[in-house]
């Protein structure tokens, strides 16, 4: 990383509006997180492992990205 | 990522060493790679958890021999007697823990500072629930209560493979709980310092990255313990 982070403020700051639409996509997420949790639930009596698992990972891979962050790890700025 | 120098200045004066400032972004970047690292270090903890849920929790030859009335067969996924409703409760309130938290987060990252305390309160209480709900009910602590609520005695650690397995995966993962709950505490008493400001929120990242990963965690370990297999009596 160079030196170029002296020149520039600590972060960009390219979202410090209301945030009106990170609160819409987290919500977004949430509601399709409860909903994926009732179909898990409602599916449990098909007995399938691999389904609740598809299911499970599924769940996963939304907190991951969107809760997590995941893919801040490769971006150069600060948020 | 380039390397930061943190050696020595040929220059310096005897008097003053000064360390060289790291720029934050690349502070940051360090940060969540370390943290990464640790959850997926972590990662072989919980994953070897549920690969002995998968091998312990099945139909042996002795289980057939001493159960012949059952229509089992030898191999077949199992899992002990929980209650459907107190799983699908816990793992509700871990879910919205986690919508809370990440709501949190967002309110950190605008300067919302007061939406941003009540959401870490609101993530600690539920987290505070799920825990109980686990500790109180699943595990039996108060076996009188947990026996109105799910109607059936609960499990105890003695009680074999699935006593054992039940435990083990739920105690981890109510330790991890445990520790998410103290960084939220410490957090909202930061927070009241006012610590946390637009572009400065490592710290917040940091608890929520956490406290996701214990969500995440819980995931698998609903499936695993509550809906797959067939219940044993």
């Amino acid at each position: 990383m160079s030196d170029h982070h002296h020149e520039k403020p600590a972060v960009q700051l390219h979202d410090l509006g209301d945030g009106k639409a990170a609160y819409r996509r987290i919500f977004l997420v949430f509601v399709t997180l409860a909903v994926l949790t009732i179909i898990e639930f409602l599916v449990t009596p098909l007995e399938s492992a691999v389904l609740l698992f598809i299911l499970a990972f599924l769940k996963a891979a939304l907190v991951v990205y969107f809760f997590m962050h995941v893919y801040r790890l490769w971006r150069e700025d600060a948020h | 990522m380039a390397a930061v120098t943190i050696g020595h200045d040929d220059h310096h004066d005897d008097h003053h060493e000064h360390a060289p400032e790291i720029p934050y972004p690349v502070q940051l970047r360090s940060n969540r790679v370390g943290l990464w690292l640790f959850c997926i270090s972590e990662i072989f903890l919980f994953a070897g958890l549920l690969a002995a849920r998968f091998y312990l929790w099945r139909v042996s030859p002795d289980m057939v021999a001493s159960h012949p009335a059952y229509e089992v067969e030898v191999g077949e996924i199992l899992r002990p007697e929980l209650s459907q409703t107190v799983g699908f409760i816990t793992t509700a309130m871990l879910l919205v823990s986690s919508y809370y938290m990440v709501r949190a987060e967002v309110a950190a990252e605008h300067g919302h500072r007061g939406r941003m305390v009540r959401s870490l309160w609101v993530t600690f209480v539920l987290g505070l629930l799920f825990l109980l709900g686990v500790v109180i009910i699943e595990w039996g602590t108060m076996p009188e209560l947990a026996q109105a609520i799910t109607g059936h005695s609960p499990i105890r650690p003695t009680d074999g493979v699935f006593g054992a397995v039940l435990f083990a995966m739920t105690g981890m993962h109510a330790i991890h709980v445990t520790t998410g709950l103290i960084f939220i505490l410490i957090l909202i008493g930061n927070s009241r310092k006012g610590w946390y400001q637009p572009g400065r929120t490592w710290g917040v990242e940091a608890c929520a990255i956490y406290w996701h990963y214990v969500d995440v965690v819980w995931i698998f370990f609903y499936p695993a313990l509550y809906l797959i297999g067939t219940v044993w009596h």
